[in-house]
């Protein structure tokens, strides 16, 4: 899984820009899933049927599930060109603008950018106290005119952090975009396990999540799912200056559960009908202890009739940065905690009891 | 071609805020009459304008723009006959003092909004902003008139105003935003009228777009095209102006590239402008939720949308002010689109892997 | 009528958590309805067919939303002090000195840092609720991450006026309820749905219209009135009749709806007001966009101090508007709608 999730991190796809992920995902999977299109909005929708198919039980519908992650990532995209060949940029996504001075970024094909910043010698007194504001940054690719500049990255060109996977000490891990290649990297390795389950699954590589929940939005009114599970990373504050009451999760302690963000109240029975799987099979997991941020849960649960939906997400420190930090652990018990939920349907007909 | 200078400045006269488009629905109703196949109004007052495609297996393409014009509403008649008011949709208050306006009761009826005269102004409150509440109309009425032809919940508008400027090219009225793409939606339907396209056309005269987009997602939802041209206005450039969010009138109507603007539809009105060396400007927005292409793509199972827009200057006061070429210019780029042949629709809207 | 009232005021049941409130409501509708159901985000949807020819039936949706306010506990400290989110809007300043009551009975004090360093910008997170646990183990038997609590008030009625917690929007279930329960000869089919989750952002409603269709709905809702010291311009004051809706934060409510529900007051003689609610949105906002679009109207009742635990409104209002509701579900309303 590691290694699917290095290969994942290596190719761009800012939201609205997903080509390269999805061409990579669709390539891996497509064998394995009795299903596959690609749908108006450029998202992955495959199926698993069911063995409540091939089975003797009556003809009473079987739930059907939808699991769901999301291609896209935060970035940026030119806005403009100065003359003197440096360029403008919106971010795509939120991002917190203070990070940004003194960092380098990759245009396009791998086109790096440099993040302009003033050097500290050369700034005033207020200038020095304060962040930098937005509208004055710009990017330096190396170029002098306006015309060079057009040539190399023009209007509309997307940008990415730049930083790949890194392996650091203890377990965890680093890079950019660990929202949400991680869950697409979970949801792959449960379709390449060749298992199969009681009820139809529908498994979702969601595009343009960051920028309002779109891709899962027209995905699940295409599939009408009964159940959902998201699979994300999610905040993890667990680091010096933080009150206790907003660490809203640890990374090491588990893959974590939400009960309530900013657009989602999570289905209490299905809930507790993966807590109970996590406790079956001694799976450790926490809750998301902050009202924080929202998912792509939010337009599956209102699609269509409307859906039950959990969220299973992975803590990451500096989420929405040049790069993240999460444990290995809790993306394999993640990847655990869904498969045996999805086999306990099998003792309860394919609905949440 | 000519702009029809005439049918414009009536377009923008005709009354027609959010939620009570009925003035303006019948107007473009009788105009699209002349040239489509079928004209249609539904019960949200949205306007729809079908030419059939000559071709076998042809694809629906939508073509729309809003015709729900900013406005007003009376809240309150107060005891001496000036009247209170709240907003409709997204307008500035520090524009309406001293503005004439029309509150469209039993009758249409004249009125000003109120403003402190110069002379008994405090320092302070010249320079704030003034606060809705703050606000009143003047009609010249009593009590007792006013309430025998207005009440709450009466809209109002600016009164018209149309005019061309010296340079004859420049053109300036209140509701440019979006009557001046209606009336390319009426154009476009008359060229096609003798001159059948291969693909189906809608043209859809879209109400609500500056409140809650019904017209979008009605239309959206009803049709499910295959593909939508959204045309919109846009920030015209004004001196102090971000150079990234603003474009200069008369240089061409914009193409935006955005996340949730469909690349190949996109693609595909580059192309035909850089073929055919028709002016346009280019535009990179990181979202793209300034007009209805946001809820037209996420309709249903998701259509794919692009959006030209024309710069206007002054949005959202009774001065707006357009190019008239930038106005033919997106005609004509409309009209080369909606003119490919079937397969190439098929082709561009195939996903490339 | 102010018996039902008081139950559904006191039957719990916060946004996501409703299942207290929708027993009580299928306890009261069972017998008067065709079919009751609960849908995947926790709508009640109840359908009472109508006596007219299936083509000259018209499918009309009554939309009351069951859930509340409240809390959730998102921390317990380590002296046993509980801190929390809000569920829906909740103000700092109402909150303050009021109490909470978890599912369980626990009871509990909410009150605020006073280190506070400006009350004007006094936020939920520099509050805490008090359930005088000595420990957080203490507070750990009783409470657990996620739990929820309701806000706690008495209901009391003096002369016409009615003043309690919760009356946004268990008067306006109210009003469905005794619109259910009113005849069994309705021309229309109509759905009365409770909706669930609209608190926290009107998200019950779309699905359950979606699923539904109607040619027409009903929102019924609370709304603010302009007739207290120091308050914003408004038209509706408490005690002129029901509202019926021009327009709120969420949605314009249609010329036809509004038509319509004038036309059937003024022939009935009904006394009612024009509402233009600027802050709040209802579920309105949800509906009408659904699927292919919905004629969406709305009748408010007149509350004063929304989402305060002692909101007041007039016995006047709700008696008029279970009259307004009850003749236009009275009027039929296929040749009504197909004119549109």
């Amino acid at each position: 899984m590691l290694e699917t999730l290095r290969a994942l991190i290596a190719l761009p796809g800012v939201s609205g820009n997903e080509d390269k992920v999805r061409e990579y995902i669709y390539n891996r999977i497509n064998s394995y899933v009795d299903e596959i299109y690609i749908d108006a909005l450029g998202s992955i929708i495959s199926v698993k049927y069911g063995n409540y198919r091939t089975s003797n039980c009556n003809n009473e519908t079987v739930p059907r599930i939808m699991l769901s992650a999301h291609m896209d990532e935060v970035g940026f995209i030119i806005s403009a060109i100065n003359d003197d060949g440096t360029l403008k940029f919106q971010t795509v996504g939120g991002i917190e603008t203070g990070i940004l001075p003194g960092k380098k970024i990759l245009l396009g094909d791998n086109i790096p950018a440099i993040i302009g910043c003033k050097p500290i010698h050369l700034q005033e007194k207020e200038e020095f106290e304060k962040r930098a504001e937005f509208k004055n940054l710009y990017l330096d690719i190396g170029t002098t005119t306006k015309a060079e500049s057009e040539k190399i990255a023009p209007i509309g060109t997307y940008g990415t952090f730049e930083q790949q996977l890194t392996i650091l000490n203890g377990g965890k891990i680093s890079g950019r975009a660990l929202d949400d290649r991680v869950g697409c990297a979970i949801l792959m390795t449960i379709i390449e396990s060749g298992e199969r389950f009681w009820n139809d699954v529908y498994i979702c590589f969601t595009t343009m999540e960051e920028i309002g929940l779109r891709g899962s939005k027209t995905a699940a009114q295409s599939i009408k799912p009964d159940i959902a599970i998201v699979v994300e990373a999610t905040t993890c504050a667990d680091v010096p200056g933080v009150q206790a009451e907003s660490v809203c999760t640890i990374s090491g302690n588990g893959p974590a559960l939400t009960l309530m963000d900013r657009s989602t109240i999570c289905d209490k029975s299905l809930n507790n009908f993966i807590i109970n799987a996590a406790n079956s099979n001694g799976l450790k997991y926490q809750f998301k202890r902050l009202v924080a941020g929202g998912n792509d849960a939010a337009s599956i649960q209102k699609a269509g009739e409307g859906c039950r939906v959990a969220s299973i997400s992975i803590p990451c420190r500096y989420i929405h940065s040049s790069q993240g930090v999460m444990d290995k652990e809790d993306m394999l018990i993640c990847n655990e905690l869904i498969m045996c939920t999805l086999r306990s349907f099998k003792s309860t007909g394919g609905k949440i009891c | 071609m000519e702009i029809n200078i005439e049918l414009l400045s009536e377009l923008c006269s005709i009354e027609g805020p959010s939620g009570r488009e009925i003035g303006i629905s019948r107007k473009v109703q009788e105009e699209l009459k002349k040239s489509c196949d079928k004209v249609l109004i539904d019960a949200f007052y949205n306007v729809f304008g079908y030419i059939n495609g000559k071709s076998v297996n042809p694809k629906t393409v939508v073509i729309t723009a809003h015709q729900d014009q900013i406005g007003l509403m009376v809240k309150k008649v107060e005891e001496n006959g000036f009247l209170r008011f709240t907003k409709i949709s997204g307008i500035d208050p520090k524009i309406l003092p001293s503005q004439q306006i029309v509150i469209h009761g039993e009758r249409d009826i004249d009125g000003i909004i109120g403003s402190t005269p110069p002379h008994l102004a405090v320092d302070e409150d010249k320079k704030k902003k003034p606060d809705f509440d703050e606000l009143y109309i003047d009609t010249g009425l009593t009590t007792e008139q006013v309430k025998a032809i207005i009440r709450v919940g009466d809209t109002i508008t600016f009164k018209p105003n149309a005019c061309l400027l010296a340079s004859g090219k420049m053109f300036t009225s209140s509701s440019l935003d979006d009557r001046s793409c209606v009336y390319a939606l009426i154009e476009l339907a008359a060229i096609f009228k003798n001159n059948r396209p291969e693909n189906n056309l809608v043209f859809l005269s879209a109400s609500g777009e500056e409140t809650f987009s019904i017209g979008a997602t009605v239309g959206g939802n009803l049709l499910q095209p295959d593909v939508a041209i959204v045309l919109d206005v846009t920030f015209g450039r004004t001196p102090g102006l971000d150079v990234d969010k603003t474009f200069k009138c008369g240089e061409g109507p914009v193409i935006t590239i955005a996340p949730i603007l469909d690349k190949r539809v996109t693609g595909k009105l580059l192309e035909i402008c850089n073929s055919k060396n028709i002016k346009f400007q280019l535009e990179a927005d990181g979202k793209g939720n300034g007009s209805d292409a946001w809820a037209l793509q996420v309709c249903q199972k998701g259509i794919p949308c692009a959006q030209i827009t024309l710069p206007l200057k002054y949005m959202h006061t009774a001065v707006e002010t357009i190019n008239l070429d930038d106005l033919t210019t997106t005609i004509n780029i409309v009209e080369e689109f909606c003119n490919l042949q079937q397969n190439e629709m098929e082709v561009m809207l195939c996903w490339k892997h | 009528m102010l018996e039902m009232l008081k139950k559904l005021v006191h039957a719990n049941g916060i946004s996501g958590n409703e299942s207290c409130i929708r027993n009580v409501i299928i306890e009261l509708l069972c017998n008067n309805v065709d079919s009751i159901k609960t849908d995947n985000m926790g709508n009640l949807i109840a359908f009472k067919k109508g006596t007219g020819e299936s083509s000259a039936r018209a499918k009309i949706m009554i939309a009351a939303h069951m859930d509340e306010i409240g809390v959730m506990v998102t921390h317990i400290d380590k002296n046993g002090f509980i801190r929390f989110a809000n569920v829906g809007w909740v103000s700092p300043y109402y909150a303050i000195g009021q109490r909470v009551k978890f599912d369980n009975g626990i009871v509990g004090t909410v009150f605020y840092e006073q280190k506070v360093e400006n009350m004007d910008k006094l936020k939920l997170d520099k509050m805490f609720i008090d359930i005088g646990a000595a420990s957080y183990e203490d507070a750990a038997n009783l409470i657990k991450i996620g739990d929820t609590a309701v806000f706690v008030s008495d209901f009391i009625i003096q002369d016409n006026t009615i003043i309690s917690k919760v009356l946004d929007n268990r008067s306006g279930c109210l009003l469905s309820i005794l619109a259910a329960q009113f005849t069994n000869e309705y021309p229309n089919d109509i759905y009365f749905v409770f909706t669930s989750q609209e608190e926290v952002g009107i998200r019950g409603a779309g699905p359950a219209a979606f699923g539904i269709q109607p040619d027409l709905a009903i929102v019924l809702d609370v709304t603010d009135t302009g007739d207290v010291p120091g308050c914003k311009p408004m038209e509706v004051t408490m005690g002129k009749g029901p509202a019926i809706k021009v327009k709120d934060r969420s949605y314009i409510a249609s010329p036809h709806a509004r038509r319509l529900f004038e036309k059937v007051a003024i022939e009935s003689k009904i006394p009612y007001q024009l509402e233009i609610m600027e802050d709040g949105g209802t579920d309105g906002g949800s509906i009408h966009i659904s699927g292919c679009g919905v004629i969406t109207g709305g009748i408010s009742i007149p509350v004063r101090y929304i989402h305060s635990p002692s909101e007041m409104c007039s016995v006047y209002d709700i008696k008029h508007g279970i009259e307004l509701l009850t003749n236009i579900l009275n009027t039929p309303l296929n040749e009504y709608l197909n004119n549109v």
